[in-house]
């Protein structure tokens, strides 16, 4: 085992040792090495990391008291206004009656009348031309493809 | 590092099932008293996952208005430790996931950060000064929040790989894995850091 295995494996342990504490050998190492100087500094970085996150948060006072009674009074309003709708809600049924009649009723009125018109508004100066000839007689084509000779 | 411990209370205190069904009966004073039995436990959670003050006791705050929404369905004789502790978890959860940081170089750091960050990784007993929390903040950040999430419960509050899984709701081998591929991440993300810092020295 080299001396960067050596120092990856005791990595865990280094970090917790002062300075002086840290064996000579390693100490050499390390600051030979560039990549176990970076590893340990890193480590430790980590381990002072989440030691400062385990810092006591303490609830201030009156916190508990703070909290019940903000519960306690949502609880209550909740309930309030749940008991003013509650018979509202007993209308729902007959106002969905109400609007599904409405719409039956007023259905009919909605859909548009066919007027038999044929609206050419919109439509482009072929278009209107195409619609606006007669269909070809059928005789007259017939004789011209016969005296034509067929073609 | 110390585990968040709380407890059923003093022999002449009522036990937390029955302060659970004085609550249900709208008891208003016994559910204070539960939440004053459990509020440090859920401070010291909150405060593991997120560094603001402000922050740590909004989701506190959260937590047991949840806590007595779902009063109804608690398991009577089940531990309230694990349920309460559940809870927090999982609004810590969600912050973090609703926040989640990009990496971070050492340009980005304020030249305090930089010289907590110098001292942390040159000292075996750093100061804790509130540049080391927004240093901490800022290198927990990089990680997922599920990561985040394990580290914070076993690294920072202390909890082994089964008190873990059973407030995520998951195997402790699921633990396990993720606590690694977490720790692995965080010593990436320092070294990345710290390279930074020899860059500029």
């Amino acid at each position: 085992m080299n001396s960067c295995d050596a120092v990856g494996k005791r990595i865990a342990e280094l970090v917790r040792l002062s300075q002086a504490e840290i064996p000579g050998w390693v100490r050499d190492h390390v600051a030979a090495c560039r990549e176990c100087r970076g590893r340990l500094a890193a480590a430790r970085l980590v381990r002072a990391v989440v030691e400062s996150g385990a810092e006591e948060v303490e609830p201030p006072a009156g916190f508990a008291h703070r909290v019940a009674v903000s519960v306690f009074h949502q609880a209550t309003t909740r309930r309030t206004e749940a008991e003013l709708w509650r018979p509202a809600w007993g209308l729902v049924p007959a106002f969905g009656a109400v609007v599904v009649a409405l719409l039956i009723m007023f259905q009919g009125s909605l859909t548009p009348e066919p007027t038999g018109m044929f609206l050419t508004e919109g439509l482009s100066s072929g278009e209107h031309l195409v619609l606006g000839s007669s269909a070809p007689n059928l005789d007259m084509v017939l004789s011209a493809v016969l005296e034509g000779d067929g073609k | 590092m110390t585990k968040p411990r709380a407890g059923q209370g003093e022999a002449n205190e009522p036990q937390d099932d029955a302060l659970v069904q004085r609550t249900l009966q709208g008891d208003q004073q016994a559910f204070e008293m539960l939440v004053r039995r459990y509020e440090r436990l859920v401070f010291r959670i909150a405060g593991g996952f997120l560094r603001q003050r402000q922050d740590v006791e909004d989701v506190a705050q959260e937590a047991f208005l949840k806590a007595f929404q779902a009063l109804a369905r608690f398991r009577p004789g089940a531990p309230f430790a694990p349920w309460i502790a559940q809870i927090a978890t999982r609004l810590c959860y969600d912050r973090l996931r609703a926040r989640r940081g990009r990496e971070v170089d050492w340009e980005d750091l304020s030249a305090a950060e930089q010289q907590s960050a110098r001292s942390m990784a040159g000292s075996a007993s750093p100061e804790v000064a509130a540049a080391n929390r927004d240093l901490a903040d800022r290198l927990l950040t990089n990680l997922s929040p599920k990561d985040r999430r394990v580290l914070v419960l076993q690294d920072v509050l202390g909890y082994t790989a089964a008190e873990a899984a059973q407030i995520l709701g998951c195997t402790a081998l699921a633990v396990r894995v993720r606590i690694h591929r977490a720790r692995r991440a965080m010593e990436q993300a320092a070294e990345r850091l710290l390279a930074g810092m020899e860059g500029t020295e």
